[in-house]
């Protein structure tokens, strides 16, 4: 039986069902296990101590999330971006390699600016849509699509998302 | 084919599982803690001569934010299939609570034809509510010299025997005999002297408020 969900044990259990997929959003914006830990739970705090008022939690700590990512960025992680290091010939087997794969998506994202990553994983990890994206971030639509363009022309720079869009990937 | 959204998740590493929950907690707490400390700094700056402005810092003050609560586990308790014997009398058992106040839950166990040569039949019933009220009614009851220890007198054998198990937040579980025809309640480390229904009495009151019949009659000893 669910729990009445203005009352603190709905809380427990949004927090156990909905936790995990803030903390690979979060992931995907700061590539690092401990800011992505650090940002759901400022996002939780905020969303705990407006949990009887708020109407869409997920919604809400959506918006922190996202937005506590922009600010932090602008303050402690400007000298922080990771870069990944991606291979400089790229074959076919590389390119089946999920490993591969995985570093090459990380390594892009790495490019990204934070608004920028931020629209790709709302957009493509998240399926929002760009009203809802726009909403998030607090920007125009127009800023979304551009932003979206732009992220999406990074990615298609690397040699093993190009192959993978060239097979059919959609990027 | 791979679309955008399942190279993103596939990105992303094996994440550590982290209580989270947990961690909210801490932090609330922590917050709470430094507001407080703000609060109190102020109030000392005010007591210092600031009059002036007095009202404004007088706003200062801890939100009046709750703690998310703890994730709550109970813990599935059975009833052991004989009642404990009395622990051996030593000064130390008659100090310090009988058991921890935190208890989520308990399990009043009846043992019926202990001294019939026959079978014995335990009946369970179980509270998940104001287990403390019953906690309180152990502790409450007198500490026992050594002296008294070795001279428990006890009346009338062929009646029911009581247990009660315990169980707390962690997964631990206590053990608690109740010896009413003995007058003392015990369990391996701490015994108690007095009318040892009283437990008894609280954990069947609950029992009734939830609309059960209690195996505990109160007389029945």
């Amino acid at each position: 039986m669910r729990s009445d969900p203005k009352s603190p044990e709905g809380f427990a259990e949004f927090v156990a069902e909905r936790s995990g997929s803030l903390v690979r959003a979060a992931w995907l914006l700061t590539g690092d296990a401990h800011k992505a830990e650090d940002l759901v739970q400022v996002a939780l705090v905020r969303l705990w101590e407006r949990w009887s008022g708020v109407e869409e939690p997920g919604a809400y700590a959506r918006r922190v999330l996202y937005t506590t990512y922009m600010t932090w960025w602008r303050r402690r992680w400007r000298a922080e971006r990771p870069s990944a290091v991606v291979p400089d010939a790229v074959t076919r087997d590389d390119v089946e390699g999920d490993a591969v794969v995985r570093l090459a998506v990380r390594g892009r994202l790495a490019r990204l600016s934070s608004r920028q990553r931020a629209v790709v994983v709302l957009r493509f990890f998240e399926d929002c849509s760009v009203e809802d994206a726009a909403r998030v971030l607090g920007c125009s639509t127009g800023s979304i699509k551009t932003h979206t363009s732009r992220a999406l022309a990074v990615l298609r720079e690397d040699d093993v998302l190009r192959t993978l869009m060239d097979e059919g990937v959609v990027l | 084919m791979k679309c955008l959204h399942e190279l993103l998740a596939d990105a992303v590493p094996e994440l550590p599982e982290v209580d989270r929950l947990a961690e909210v907690g801490r932090r609330v707490r922590r917050r709470r803690r430094a507001r407080g400390v703000v609060a109190s700094g102020v109030v000392v700056a005010l007591t210092a001569g600031a009059l002036v402005g007095a009202q404004w810092f007088g706003s200062v003050r801890e939100d009046p934010v709750a703690t998310p609560p703890p994730v709550v586990t109970k813990p599935v308790l059975e009833c052991p299939p004989r009642v404990q014997e009395r622990p051996f009398p030593r000064p130390e058992l008659a100090d310090g609570p009988v058991a921890d106040e935190s208890a989520v839950n308990a399990l009043l166990c009846v043992y019926d034809g202990m001294y019939g040569g026959g079978p014995v039949t335990v009946t369970p019933i179980g509270i998940e509510h104001d287990v403390a009220n019953v906690v309180r009614a152990m502790n409450a009851l007198a500490p026992m010299t050594v002296d008294q220890m070795r001279n428990i007198g006890c009346r009338l054998p062929a009646t029911p025997e009581y247990q009660i198990v315990l169980g707390y937040p962690d997964g631990r579980q206590q053990l608690v005999r109740m010896d009413p025809k003995c007058s003392v309640l015990y369990h391996d480390t701490a015994i108690r002297y007095g009318d040892a229904r009283r437990p008894l009495e609280e954990f069947s009151a609950i029992v009734r408020a939830d609309g059960r019949e209690s195996p505990y009659l109160s007389g029945s000893w």
